[in-house]
């Protein structure tokens, strides 16, 4: 008769995963172990590097609950904003380490989130190298109104303490934006902008296109002259134009009813004009209402 | 190397407080020394893991097991801490302690659930008693660990051709005996030879060294199990009944550290041996085969605790280090109750002489810190990383305005050009005039781009099957590439579909924004109603940038 010993142990769990996946740059999305899984998780994660003096890092993301590394951006450099990551809810450490670091190197930063579905974050590291500091935004990626756009400021210039962000045309974004901070977004119209960074010292305009249905953030960085600069990362998007309904794509031929009934195509045979086409449009909606009260 | 925590959190973001491998005030002060980091990851463990003297196997299912119980007793030892050794003994002999003096191994939800003793944790928990038994001038402690220990000889140990050797449990009296090289610690048969003057401990020391020497002739890496016979032949097993491929894992990692603690050169220069079996680089698998191929890419502090031991055994102190740095982060950011007990014993072991063996890396206050990482949710590290100057920021990736072109579906065989869709005046998104065509919304996202692209193709004609006919069997995991205009294509990964009335259609849900690339394939589904002559519903496949 033989027993279960105590080395039969089930589960020495919670070991690191070691992901295997690198990737070029920051650009190139890494295939996280979470986007292979069958349903999509509902919480996102970012990784900002906003430290002017601090050299490319390598990013990791862990997750506490079993442990597996979720996810690895190599080479992220100064300015760089990850993709947003699909994770699922739970608590996780992201570390940055110097992507030309020994083995062995402490990270630069270790943060610890907490993930849930609907409150995606970003995880800042900013600051000049010395005086390095991490922080996380909650960021906000609702639809904006029909037609307009929305933007908020990431305030992470190191030479300036605040700065004010105006359109051109002199319509205020965000005043007195105090370094590593993020005001609330700000809906605007659609559309180009240029905007006006304004510091105590230095003063910078920046080209941002913020098409309908996008929400963005600006961040106010450094540049090497140690002047201020900015740059527009689109936190998420929906369609421009949005549609009502869903969409008519059956012709019946395979329904098991099916009378043969003829699901036009919108203008299908009529090789129509623009009129004609509206017209049947129009003659569809009112068939379809019909059908929808004997429903 | 001095930590700083500037922690801040914008607005109602919770901070996780998880176990760390040190106390906040070793963390920040320089170079903490040997003993108050040996004692800091043992309080660690200590105030994470032991509830009322019962070491709980939080992510093994709450269990307690006699090991736990030992290394808690050890590590209380390592600590400092006789009120913490005395609930934690008081426990062990309340529920785990048998007649004969042994431990049963496992107890859970109120009761135990194995009798049978462990070896390895009888004879850890009989070298906590004597070490108690000197370190707070307690005799009845030592007196019990001389009896734990007089038990181990007496009903767990048995004589073959190699010497004495240590059996894992009273059932692996049959030859050839079960054994687990793991359980053998040579500073613990030194601490109970020294307290009982017991001739078989040293028979024990000499007998464990020539089986595990005999193993490591055999095959370099130590496995989780062999079999030793009593005319001293050994061989390799895959687990204690036999069965399965020998492997270097969780409990084998446990040999090199053990023999390296060892005050015994030949232990030492078993424990070296180890260091040029094991793969190199910072990324250690957890689990390797006999042949050191990796099993896992899992990670876990105790096979890098098993390096630093080989390392250190052979004088390769710097290499050891970035090894016990590596098993404190890996513990850091990953708590589990193996981890941070090993974490924890490493130390003592391998750092300190608190358990009264032969550190190897004594002495040395560079050894690895221990990050506070999740303490307050942050660490950084100023300096670490530092650019000779300001840089310029790196420019985002321009949006790609290409247009789509064809989409692959492979699983359903789909493998078409995509033509565009406008809205019409009612507001909906009109299909394609031809049926066997697939058209993109024009008016929404660009495939590839960040939010969620329309993409819609009939489902059948009013004859038959049309291009989408076969959208439902679409499974998640399945794959969908968008080719554009530029050349570039656009990967996407099904995870879900739904069905959704189109009268209700909820754009709000199903066009939602989203922070990535997505797709929602559309076809329609349900009912068919010939008064309307169109379908009732549509199926919605959602795909994510993959």
């Amino acid at each position: 008769m033989f027993r279960a010993t105590p080395s039969l142990r089930p589960a020495r769990l919670a070991a690191i995963g070691a992901a295997a996946l690198l990737t070029a740059g920051i650009g190139v999305a890494t295939a996280p172990a979470a986007s292979a899984a069958p349903t999509a998780p509902g919480g996102w994660a970012r990784v900002a590097h906003l430290s002017p003096d601090t050299k490319s890092v390598d990013v990791q993301l862990t997750a506490l609950a079993g442990g597996a590394v979720v996810y690895e951006l190599d080479d992220v450099a100064y300015g760089a904003v990850s993709p947003y990551i699909p994770l699922a809810d739970g608590t996780y450490v992201v570390s940055m380490v110097p992507s030309d670091a020994a083995d062995g190197t402490q990270p630069v930063v270790q943060q610890s989130i907490d993930i849930a579905e609907g409150e995606p974050l970003t995880v800042a590291a900013y600051g000049r190298n010395a005086d390095l500091k991490t922080t996380v935004f909650e960021d906000d990626l609702s639809a904006p109104a029909a037609g307009q756009a929305r933007v908020r400021v990431v305030q992470a210039s190191t030479v300036e303490p605040t700065v004010d962000v105006d359109t051109a045309q002199g319509r205020p974004i965000a005043r007195d934006v105090p370094a590593g901070s993020a005001t609330d977004y700000a809906a605007v119209p659609a559309g180009s902008w240029d905007l006006e960074l304004t510091g105590a010292d230095e003063s910078a305009t920046s080209a941002v296109d913020l098409p309908a249905g996008s929400v963005s953030t600006l961040f106010v960085l450094d540049n090497a002259q140690g002047a201020l600069t900015a740059q527009t990362i689109t936190d998420s998007a929906t369609l421009a134009d949005m549609p009502v309904g869903g969409i008519h794509t059956g012709g019946g031929g395979t329904a098991a009813a099916s009378t043969s009934a003829v699901d036009l195509p919108a203008g299908a045979g009529a090789g129509a004009a623009a009129l004609a086409l509206g017209a049947v449009a129009l003659i569809a909606v009112r068939r379809r209402r019909r059908g929808e009260a004997r429903a | 190397m001095t930590f700083t925590r500037r922690a801040s959190t914008v607005g109602a973001v919770a901070t996780v407080v998880a176990l760390t491998m040190a106390a906040c005030s070793t963390a920040t002060e320089p170079e903490p020394d040997t003993a108050d980091r040996t004692s800091a990851t043992a309080e660690a463990f200590l105030d994470t893991y032991v509830d009322a003297g019962r070491v709980v196997r939080t992510d093994q299912g709450g269990d307690t097991v006699s090991e736990g119980q030992a290394y808690g007793l050890l590590l209380a030892v390592a600590a400092d801490d006789p009120s913490r050794f005395d609930s934690i003994w008081d426990w062990t002999t309340t529920h785990l302690q048998r007649d004969d003096g042994l431990l049963a191994w496992q107890w859970k939800d109120g009761a135990v659930v194995d009798e049978q003793p462990a070896s390895d944790a009888d004879l850890d928990a009989a070298r906590a008693l004597v070490l108690a038994g000197d370190a707070f001038d307690r005799d009845d402690l030592r007196e019990q660990g001389v009896s734990l220990g007089t038990a181990v000889l007496d009903e767990m140990t048995t004589e073959t051709a190699l010497g004495r050797i240590l059996l894992p449990g009273p059932w692996a009296t049959a030859s050839p005996h079960a054994y687990n090289p793991s359980y053998a610690s040579p500073a613990a048969f030194d601490v109970l030879s020294h307290a009982s003057g017991d001739p078989r401990w040293e028979e024990l020391a000499a007998g464990s060294e020539a089986v595990t020497r005999a193993l490591m002739d055999a095959n370099t890496l130590p496995t989780n199990w062999a079999t030793v016979a009593d005319d001293g032949a050994v061989a390799l097993a895959g687990s204690a009944g036999g069965g399965g491929e020998p492997a270097y894992g969780y409990d084998a990692a446990r040999t090199t550290v053990r023999f390296a603690e060892s005050c015994r050169d030949e232990d030492r220069a078993l424990a070296a041996r180890v260091a040029a079996a094991l793969p190199g680089g910072a990324e250690l698998p957890a689990e390797l085969d006999a042949g050191a191929g990796a099993l896992t890419s899992d990670r876990h502090p105790v096979a890098y605790a098993a390096r630093a031991a080989a390392l250190a055994a052979s004088g390769r102190d710097d290499e050891a280090r970035a090894d016990l740095q590596r098993m404190v982060d890996t513990a850091a950011s990953t708590p589990t109750y193996y981890g941070a007990a090993w974490t924890a014993l490493a130390t003592a072991m391998l750092t300190d002489d608190v358990l009264d063996g032969c550190p190897a890396l004594a002495g040395d206050p560079d050894a690895a810190d221990a990050p506070d990482a999740a303490g307050a949710g942050a660490t950084t590290a100023p300096g670490v990383g530092a650019a000779s100057g300001f840089q310029n920021p790196v420019t985002p990736a321009a949006a790609n305005t290409a247009p789509p072109v064809h989409i692959s579906i492979p699983a359903i065989g789909v493998d078409s050009d995509l033509i565009g869709l406008d809205r019409g005046a009612d507001g909906w998104i009109q299909s394609p005039r031809d049926y066997d065509a697939v058209g993109w919304y024009e008016k929404g996202v660009l495939p590839g781009e960040i939010g969620p692209a329309v993409i819609a193709g009939h489902v059948d004609s009013p004859t038959g099957p049309a291009v989408f006919y076969d959208l439902p069997r679409l499974t998640p995991g399945d794959t969908v590439s968008v080719l554009r205009a530029d050349g570039s294509t656009a990967d996407f990964v099904v995870t879900g579909l739904q069905t959704v009335e189109k009268n209700s259609f909820p754009t709000e849900s199903v066009y939602a924004p989203t922070p990535t690339p997505q797709l929602r394939l559309v076809t329609c589904a349900g009912a068919w109603d010939p008064a309307s002559g169109h379908y009732v519903d549509n199926l919605v496949v959602t795909a994510v940038a993959g």
